[in-house]
């Protein structure tokens, strides 16, 4: 049983491509912290509050329609599921029993039985049953409901696509039933390994106070139920919410901390500030010159690495009159230098990715590029066949019958937002195309809601794109590319063809293959066929470092992980 | 002056109409998806569930309509599509108070400062005062007020630790947004109370007031002081009813929860209940802030009539 | 009736205007000559005045930098040299280098000429728009000025915001699409003062007078409407361009000016804002720039507004 547990691969639900935010985890121990392990519970300070801030709000409350990264991050605090992905100190992830105390899976791997624990109760004291995950998900396959995360499980949960989108099933009918008030037993379309990952994806809301309150739940503290370590005390939209303990809790005996403060700021550099003077605990730091001033501090802060698992890229327009060849695509998929770029414009916090997977993706438990020896940095080959990309590239004009110099050739690089950094990183491109290719680049500044739009109607020639998966395994993030169910589905990318056929059923294939090793290698397939016809283009994945008040204890996260807010605690703060 | 009053509020109906229209239909125009930047990515399939939710799949027209017949029916503004359960209602109720409280004590110190420094100039024209307040006025109307923000949250708030750097809740947590709210306004009132003293003094009424033995001082407070005082009161009108708009820049540098930031979160996000939310919220206080300063101006400029004036 | 100082001082001259026009009937090409007497004289008055004179130099000034200053400094203001990242102010970059390694003097001249360029044409265009709509108001009065003033109360209202958004988005990011985004709601302004003005003036004797003795409309409003507005009108203009170069600055902090990878001197402002702490000169130049310019007109326009202003004579 627990072998069967510790290989699924799970991650906690990051709630779109933009956000990618935790990964494996280096903690670079500024010296003392292991001198104290031996005497923590002498340590604890009086006063038990942690601060962190933000830098958007919380929008709303309801798990079924506020998923933003905000949202995703704070229903973490307040909701608990039936089973908690944990970050563990070094660096690995475990999944733990949370609301179910265990689970049990049948042979073919088809059927998931959770057994919720005796004393797992609501805020307000009302116990948690099978029903309340019943109800929840046969409402997010309601689609008047609009659950924003209900499409995570079409395909997953039988039944659950058909409910959705209306082709002849009703939520009734979809592969979730409580056997008993204990427990609750989901029946799914294939053997998914990465399932208890997904069920992040839908915190439980409770049908009493869902059908009094109806379109009000959520949208104040006083119009949710919650079951998690920390209750809210009070919100402040736009400014903060203090969280308290939550003396219901089944685990409330292990929780440290008896409060928890969300501040909400929006420029970076106010938020180091805020660190610096004292009045928040931690800051995720991107600007080299910021992180200077916090290592200027000594060991007042403990430092910690962590390779994101969202990949940043570039998707070209495969309908686009250029773009719909190869070469050409190529040719910009190699015609720029991913270590200047990662140097340049992300000051080297970043890792240059040669292949759409960031290091820290796997299959099963092995690191992806490990079993696949290294065969997936497709680009550093590619850079080596094709030194001169200029050539290539006129090789593909002249192919599709244009003028062979480059210098005629326009095209429109789409920004995803109006930020200085899409603002100079679309600069520097345009720099390096116009150097190694010659050819003459339009950048089109736009917010990412209308670049998403664009891209909807393929009206785009470059797209700047990223994407954080919904779990650690390579389909995470090929599934993107999916031509009938991917986000970037044909319609979007332009992508039809043989090739495109191929990858489908390469990902079909691999979700069918139990053996980890063919698996794996089928995933290195499929990428060859994405990254290798310049269908995108991997640009980086970022480095975060996050500083820690040295007196915050247990502060552990990892991308895979999101930060455990039961274990930390304080120990000799001023 | 009944009727004058009704019939501004007539125009000002029409007024209101034609803005709701107009921004209905922008708003719709724009490119940009509100269920886009809401739910950031999920399949086109997925998409259109959420959409038919809240009515977006339906044509703009029809949109329209139903949106026009709950506002007037309800006076309601409508569920805003990203804040998820919270009506445009509930975030102006919650939010422009914030955005007046600032506005109201910045907009205190840009009248009376400002009228202040105004008349000394102007008293003392061609002085060393003239010239410094004329200098020192046209230097803070010059400066972009996002780098007036930034080098205040550096030297006060972060260098001097005087007062907190962003944030809202304390008495101090209103000083810095306050100084950068003021400090442009305070320079455009002194410069118009100083051209406006300039020419009440040389009318033919206060020239007739010096002639008779009219104390300068007392000139000065009966005659000058409330005549040059007129088109300050056109420039307070409008500036009322922008107070609950709030400053964007000011809000979102200091992390204050005020309307401002929603407006501009709103328009990028293209939130249309809240965009037209907000905007009717904004059009409704301009347009009686501007039947307002009519009215007014008959009370300070008793050679305008009301009646007679359109 | 919006406007401040007012051109109402021509009552000292009704006497002397009644006298003439009496006895000359047929000469009235005449009336020519006091008018350029007129700017001749508001010339001589705006000398004098230091302050104003000193705009006016700092204005050249910083107009000939946007010209000539890629060339003086030999650097492209595009090109980005990444071993030359965000240096202080040296002898070979007099402005220091930006984060990407880019030339800073060059880049503020070159950023300089948008935003003069943006000033000037929008407020070209508020002008323009804006008397002449405020003329038919003023001039034709009755329902056309009902109209025409209710126009400006809905344009008046409009999110600003939004037309700009709106408008970028459609029309794309270029210097074109910027001057109708920032001037489309701009007029309304101009409208009701030029609106003001003429309706002031209308009503004053020597117009009366003039229209008394045969004067067709048209003439009445070049020969005395005109003339009599063009000053406050020409106040309005210098104050209009700051502001303008301001509401690009706005425009370009919230990330919507002009397209990359031209730049103005309120992206570079915008830009230099995240850097502040640690390298003050990204902001400090640009943002001295816009201020140097800024003061300049505001100087200039009040030294006009005070040589217009036949009251103030000395």
């Amino acid at each position: 049983m627990k072998k069967i547990i510790a290989f699924l691969i799970i991650g906690v639900l990051l709630s779109g491509a933009l956000i990618g935010c935790k990964s494996d985890t280096t903690i670079v121990d500024n010296g003392e912290e292991s001198l104290e392990q031996g005497e923590i519970e002498m340590k604890i300070d009086k006063e038990q509050k942690f601060v962190f801030s933000d830098n958007s709000a919380v929008i709303g409350l309801n798990p079924l329609l506020n998923t933003t990264a905000p949202d995703n991050g704070l229903h973490d605090i307040i909701l608990e599921t039936l089973v908690r992905r944990v970050a563990d100190e070094d660096g690995g992830t475990i999944m733990e029993p949370a609301v179910a105390e265990r689970w049990d899976i049948s042979q073919d791997g088809t059927v998931y039985t959770f057994f919720i624990r005796e004393n797992a109760l609501w805020h307000d004291g009302v116990p948690v049953t099978a029903h309340d995950f019943v109800y929840t998900y046969q409402q997010m396959a309601n689609p008047k409901v609009g659950s924003t995360n209900a499409w995570l499980f079409d395909g997953i949960i039988v039944n659950f696509g058909e409910a959705l989108y209306d082709k002849g099933k009703k939520p009734e009918d979809i592969g979730v039933r409580a056997i008993d008030d204990r427990r609750v037993e989901f029946t799914l379309v294939k053997p998914y390994s990465y399932f208890l990952d997904l069920l992040n994806g839908a915190r439980p809301v409770r049908q009493d106070k869902f059908e009094e309150w109806g379109s009000e739940y959520g949208s104040s503290m006083n119009h949710v139920v919650m079951n998690g370590p920390f209750i809210i005390e009070s919100w402040d939209q736009n400014v903060q919410m203090t969280l308290v303990k939550n003396e219901k809790y089944w685990d409330a005996d292990n929780v440290k901390l008896d409060k928890v403060v969300r501040k909400v700021i929006t420029e970076p550099q106010v938020a180091v500030q805020a660190l610096l003077a004292g009045e928040i605990d931690v800051v995720r730091a991107r600007e080299p010159e910021h992180k200077m001033l916090m290592e200027r501090e000594g060991n007042r802060f403990r430092t910690i690495e962590t390779i994101v698992r969202a990949p940043e890229f570039y998707g070209f327009n495969a309908q686009n009159k250029y773009f719909k060849n190869p070469k050409i695509r190529l040719a910009f998929s190699l015609g720029f230098d991913r270590e200047k770029y990662v140097n340049d414009i992300i000051d080297g916090a970043a890792v240059p990715l040669y292949s759409l997977m960031p290091p820290v993706m796997s299959v099963g438990e092995t690191l992806y590029t490990n079993m696949v020896k290294g065969e997936n940095e497709i680009i550093k080959h590619l850079q080596k066949q094709y030194t001169d990309p200029k050539a290539l590239l006129i090789e593909g004009l002249i192919e599709e019958g244009f003028d062979p110099d480059p210098s005629k050739m326009e095209v429109r690089l789409a920004t995803r937002g109006t930020s200085e950094f899409s603002k100079r990183s679309s600069e520097w491109m345009l720099q390096q195309w116009r150097e190694n290719l010659g050819v003459t680049i339009i950048i089109d500044m736009m917010e990412w809601n209308i670049m998403w739009d664009r891209v909807g109607e393929g009206d785009y020639d470059i797209s700047t794109a990223g994407w954080g998966p919904y779990y650690n395994d390579p389909n995470g993030l090929l599934s993107i590319y999916h031509p009938e169910i991917g986000y970037f589905d044909s319609a979007k990318s332009g992508w039809v063809g043989p090739d495109a056929d191929r990858f489908k059923e390469l990902l079909e294939l691999a979700s069918n293959t139990p053996d980890l090793d063919e698996r794996a290698q089928l995933y290195l397939d499929a990428e060859k066929l994405l990254v290798g016809t310049g269908i995108i283009s991997p640009t980086y994945t970022r480095v975060d470092t996050t500083y820690v008040a040295d007196y915050a204890k247990d502060y552990i996260f990892n991308t895979h992980a999101s930060v455990d807010y039961r274990k930390i605690y304080i120990s000799g703060k001023k | 002056m009944g009727r004058f009053i009704l019939k501004r509020t007539a125009y000002g109906l029409i007024t209101l109409f034609l803005i709701i229209t107009a921004t209905f239909f922008l708003i719709s125009a724009a490119p940009g998806d509100p269920i886009a930047a809401k739910v950031e990515v999920m399949p086109e399939r997925a998409q259109e569930v959420i959409r038919a939710k809240y009515g977006l799949d339906q044509p703009t027209y029809q949109r329209y309509f139903i949106y026009m017949k709950n506002l007037i029916t309800t006076g309601d503004f409508g569920e805003s599509v990203i804040y998820t359960g919270r009506s445009v209602n509930d975030i102006i109720r919650d939010n422009a108070p914030i955005s007046a409280k600032i506005g109201i004590i910045a907009l205190f110190f840009q009248i009376t400062l400002g009228v202040l420094l105004g008349m000394i100039a102007a008293l003392n024209r061609d002085k060393f005062s003239d010239h410094f307040i004329r200098v020192s006025v046209v230097l803070a109307i010059c400066v972009p007020s996002f780098v007036f923000a930034a080098l205040l949250q550096y030297f006060i708030g972060f260098k001097w630790g005087i007062t907190p750097i962003f944030g809202w809740g304390s008495f101090k947590h209103y000083i810095l947004p306050v100084a950068v709210y003021a400090i442009g306004g305070i320079a455009s009132y002194a410069k118009f109370m100083r051209n406006s003293t300039l020419s009440v003094m040389n009318e033919d009424y206060v020239l007739t007031a010096r002639a008779k033995g009219c104390r300068r001082a007392r000139t000065v407070r009966k005659h000058i002081f409330r005549n040059s005082l007129i088109p300050i009161v056109t420039m307070t009108g409008p500036a009322i009813a922008g107070i609950f708009a709030g400053s964007f820049i000011i809000e979102r540098l200091f992390s204050i929860p005020g309307l401002g930031q929603y407006y501009v979160k709103a328009v990028s996000d293209t939130d249309y209940t809240m965009v037209l939310g907000l905007t009717i919220f904004f059009a409704i206080l301009y347009v009686i802030a501007l039947i307002l300063v009519d009215i007014l101006y008959g009370v300070v400029d008793p050679r305008i009539k009301i009646a007679k004036g359109e | 009736m919006v406007t401040t100082d007012t051109v109402t001082s021509n009552e000292i001259y009704e006497d002397e205007l009644f006298e003439k026009v009496g006895i000359k009937k047929e000469l009235s090409e005449h009336m020519g000559r006091p008018a350029l007497t007129y700017w001749a004289e508001v010339w001589r008055r705006f000398r004098k005045n230091k302050l104003a004179i000193t705009g006016l130099i700092m204005l050249c000034i910083v107009t000939l930098l946007t010209i000539i200053g890629p060339t003086l400094s030999g650097h492209d203001y595009q090109y980005m040299d990444s071993s030359i990242r965000s240096q202080t102010p040296s002898a070979s970059h007099w402005f220091g280098t930006d984060r990407m390694g880019r030339d800073i003097f060059t880049r503020v001249s070159v950023g300089g000429r948008i935003s003069l360029i943006i000033g000037l044409l929008c407020t070209l265009v508020m002008f323009t728009i804006g008397s002449i709509l405020g003329a038919i108001a003023g001039l034709k009065g009755g329902w056309v000025d009902d109209l025409i003033m209710r126009i400006c109360e809905f344009v008046g209202n409009l999110p600003y915001l939004i037309i700009v958004v709106i408008l970028s988005m459609v029309m794309g990011r270029g210097l074109f699409s910027l001057v109708f985004a920032l001037s489309f709601i701009s007029w309304v302004g101009t409208t009701r003062m030029v609106r003001g003005q003429i309706l002031q003036i209308k009503e004053q004797d020597f117009v009366k007078a003039a229209a008394a003795l045969g004067a067709d409309s048209k003439r009445i409003i070049i020969k005395h409407l005109f003339p009599n507005t063009l000053g406050i009108i020409m106040v309005t203009i210098t104050m209009a361009v700051p502001g303008f170069i301001l509401g690009e600055a706005f425009l370009s902090y919230i990330g919507l000016g002009i397209r990359p990878p031209e730049t103005s001197w309120g992206a570079l402002a915008a830009a230099g804002q995240e850097r502040l702490m640690f390298y003050p000169h990204e902001l400090f130049f640009p943002s001295l720039m816009l201020v140097i310019t800024i003061l300049s007109f505001h100087l200039i326009g009040d030294g006009l507004s005070d040589a217009l202003d036949p009251k103030l004579k000395d």
